[in-house]
C-alpha cells in the first residue's frame, strides 16, 4: 500500500503559518543556494519548428554562446531537461506533441515562447486557419521573446529574465506548500 | 601538378588513419592554447596579435550593429514638440501582420495639420519587424531606429506598445572613437543614428 | 513535338471525350472528360512518341465561389523534351474522378494533397487520407466559401471571439482596420482642364491658407 503523505498538524503547523521556516537564516542560504544551482545549468529542450530555430542554433554557436550561461547543454528528450524553448510557428497538429512533451518533462520546468509565431501566432493570426495562435493556449510561459526572429542577444535576454524569475523563487517553501496541501 | 597523384595508394603507416588524427589534434590544440594565452595576456593588457574567440560577451558587451538594423519603433517629433503622425493609416495598412492600431482625432486650431493620432498601438507580439511601415511613412513619423533589440516580457499583453513611450524614444547613440597603432585615443565624437533623412 | 501535334495523337485515340484544345495559354492545354483520365494518362505514358514520364505537379483547382472545381497536369517528356497540360473540370457537389497514382507514382502525396484541401476524391487511390491538416478537421480549407472551424478539441482556432466580422471585411469601430472605399476624382479633373475650365479647379471645401 502507498504510503500517504501526513498533512501539518499541531507546531509544525503553526511554524509554518506564522513564516517561521521562511524567514529562518539557514532556510534562505539553502534557498539561495539552490537557486544559483538551478539557475546556472538550465539544459534547455529546444523545439525549433520553424525559422527561430536558426537563431537559436545561432545562439548556441560561438559568437553568442549560450553556454556561458550553463544553457548549453540541449537536449532532445524532455525527460532531461528543465527549460522548453518553443522557437517557430506552432500548428494545431503540433499542438498536442507539444503538450503531450511538455507533461512528461519533470518538475521544476519552464518555457520560453520565442518568437512572433509563437507568442501570438505571429502574421498568421488573421488568416491562418491551421495555425495555433499563440503557444500559450496550451502550456503555460514563463517569458516571451518576440521578434522575426530575434536575435541572438534578445533570446539571451530572455533566458537572463527566467534566470532572474528562479532566483526570486524558493524550493523550499513550494515544497512546504505542496505538503501543507495535501 | 600531376592528375594522378590523388589516387596514389597510401602507405602502411598512413592506412592507420594517425597521421590525418594528430594533424587536425594540432590545429584544434593550437587554437585552444593560442586563445587562452591570448586572453589571459589580455587581462594584463598585453594585446597580442591573435584575434582570439570571437565570444562577444552579451550583456557586458554589446555587437556594433548598422544603423539601418530594425530595432523597436518610436515617433519623431516636430521642431514644436508635437507628433509628425498625422494618422494618415498608412502604416497600419500596409502592415503584414496587421499590429498598428490608430485612432485619429482632430487637431484643433490648425490650419495645415488636420489630424492627429489619439492612440497609437503597436502589438510586438504580433509584430514581424519588417520595417514596411517605415518606407510607407509619408511624414517620416516612425522609425525603428532605437537599438533596442531586447523585447521580452513575462506577460504576453506586456508587449503593447503606446503612443507616449514610442514618443519617448530616442534613437540610438553612438560613440566612435578613433585609435592609433599604439592604442591611445586620437579623437570622440557621439553620433546619433540615424535611418534617413533628419 | 509541338501541342498542336500531341493534341493530333489524342484526338485520334480519344476523339469525343477532349473538351477543348488551347494554345494561346501560357501552358498549352487540352481539357479532357473526367471518367476518361486514366485511360489518357496511360496512352500519353506509354506511347513512344509522346513518352511523358515526367508528371511535374498534379494540383487541384477551384476558380471560383460560383465556379467548378477542377485539376491540372503539368507532363513533361524527359527522351523528347516536350510537354503538356491536361485539364479536367469537376462539379462542386460530388469531384471525383479516377486515381492515376498507378500511372505516375509521384500523384500519390500530390492527390491526398488535393484531397485534404479541396475534396477532391480520387478512386483507385490506395491510401487516400488527409496529409497536411488532422485527421478530424472538419471541412477543406482552400475552397472559397471555406469557414474556418471555431474550436478543435478544446483548442481556439480562430484569434479572436469576433473572428467573423473580419472575415467578411466589415469595417470595425474598435479597431480600425478598414477598407479603403473611395471614388478618384482624378478623370473629373483631368476632363475639366481639357475643356479649359480653370475656374472650378480647387475641390469642394477647402479652406484658405
Amino acid at each position: 500500500m502507498p504510503k500517504t503523505k501526513q498533512p501539518f498538524v499541531g507546531k509544525e503547523k503553526k511554524f509554518l503559518e506564522e513564516g517561521v521556516y521562511g524567514d529562518n537564516f539557514l532556510v534562505t542560504s539553502l534557498d539561495r543556494i539552490l537557486s544559483w544551482a538551478r539557475l546556472s545549468s538550465l539544459w534547455p529542450m529546444t523545439f525549433g519548428l520553424a525559422c527561430c530555430a536558426i537563431e537559436m542554433m545561432a545562439t548556441a554557436a560561438s559568437r553568442y554562446d549560450l553556454d556561458r550561461f550553463g544553457a548549453g547543454v540541449m537536449r532532445p528528450s524532455p525527460r532531461q531537461t528543465d527549460l522548453m524553448i518553443v522557437a517557430g510557428t506552432v500548428t494545431i497538429k503540433m499542438a498536442e506533441r507539444i503538450k503531450r512533451l511538455y507533461d512528461q518533462m519533470p518538475e521544476p520546468k519552464y518555457v520560453l515562447s520565442m518568437g512572433s509565431c509563437a507568442t501570438s501566432g505571429g502574421p498568421y493570426w488573421q488568416h491562418g486557419y491551421h495555425v495555433l495562435k499563440g503557444v500559450d493556449l496550451i502550456i503555460p510561459v514563463d517569458v516571451y521573446v518576440t521578434g522575426c526572429p530575434p536575435r541572438p542577444e534578445a533570446l539571451i535576454d530572455g533566458v537572463l529574465k527566467i534566470q532572474e524569475k528562479i532566483k526570486k523563487e524558493s524550493l523550499i517553501k513550494r515544497k512546504m506548500q505542496e505538503r501543507a496541501n495535501v | 601538378m600531376n592528375v594522378h597523384d590523388k589516387h596514389k595508394p597510401l602507405t602502411w603507416w598512413e592506412k592507420t588513419y594517425l597521421p590525418q588524427i594528430l594533424a587536425g589534434l594540432w590545429l584544434t590544440a593550437g587554437h585552444f592554447f593560442r586563445n587562452m594565452s591570448s586572453h589571459i595576456l589580455r587581462a594584463f593588457r598585453i594585446n597580442t596579435k591573435w584575434a582570439g574567440s570571437v565570444t562577444i560577451q552579451y550583456p557586458e558587451f554589446l555587437r556594433p550593429f548598422f544603423p539601418r538594423l530594425r530595432t523597436m519603433h518610436r515617433l519623431t517629433r516636430r521642431e514644436d514638440g508635437t507628433p509628425r503622425c498625422v494618422a494618415c493609416m498608412m502604416c497600419e495598412t500596409v502592415c503584414p501582420a496587421k499590429c498598428i492600431y490608430i485612432i485619429a482625432t482632430e487637431k484643433p486650431d490648425s490650419p495645415l495639420i488636420e489630424k492627429v493620432p489619439a492612440t497609437f498601438d503597436i502589438d510586438l507580439g504580433l509584430c514581424i519587424f519588417c520595417g514596411y511601415c517605415v518606407e510607407a511613412c509619408p511624414e517620416d513619423a516612425i522609425r525603428m531606429d532605437t537599438g533596442i533589440l531586447e523585447i521580452s516580457n513575462y506577460t504576453r499583453n506586456g508587449m503593447m506598445l503606446n503612443m507616449e513611450t514610442m514618443l519617448a524614444l530616442e534613437p540610438k547613440h553612438e560613440r566612435y572613437v578613433k585609435y592609433d597603432k599604439n592604442g591611445k585615443v586620437v579623437s570622440e565624437d557621439t553620433v546619433m543614428l540615424r535611418s534617413g533623412t533628419d | 513535338m509541338t501541342p498542336e501535334q500531341i493534341h493530333i495523337k489524342l484526338h485520334e485515340k480519344f476523339d469525343d471525350h477532349i473538351l477543348e484544345f488551347n494554345v494561346e495559354a501560357l501552358d498549352p492545354y487540352v481539357k479532357i472528360d473526367p471518367a476518361k483520365i486514366y485511360e489518357v494518362a496511360t496512352f500519353l505514358r506509354q506511347t513512344s512518341e509522346l513518352d511523358f514520364t515526367a508528371l511535374m505537379c498534379l494540383s487541384g483547382m477551384d476558380y471560383g465561389v460560383d465556379e467548378n472545381l477542377g485539376v491540372v497536369y503539368n507532363l513533361h517528356s524527359i527522351q523528347h523534351n516536350h510537354r503538356i497540360t491536361i485539364r479536367v473540370d469537376l462539379s462542386r457537389e460530388n469531384p471525383a474522378l479516377p486515381s492515376v497514382e498507378t500511372v505516375w507514382r509521384t500523384a500519390d502525396w500530390h492527390e491526398r494533397e488535393a484531397f485534404d484541401l479541396l475534396g477532391i476524391r480520387f478512386e483507385g487511390h490506395r491510401d487516400l487520407r488527409r496529409i497536411l491538416c488532422p485527421d478530424d478537421w472538419e471541412g477543406y480549407p482552400l475552397r472559397k466559401d471555406y469557414i474556418v472551424q471555431e474550436f478543435y478539441k478544446g483548442i481556439r482556432v480562430p484569434y479572436q471571439e469576433d473572428w467573423m466580422k473580419y472575415e467578411t471585411l466589415e469595417k470595425n469601430p474598435e479597431r480600425g482596420n478598414f477598407v479603403f472605399q473611395f471614388e478618384s476624382k482624378v478623370p473629373e479633373l483631368i476632363e475639366s482642364a481639357k475643356n479649359g475650365n480653370n475656374s472650378d479647379h480647387k475641390p469642394e471645401g477647402s479652406t484658405d491658407g
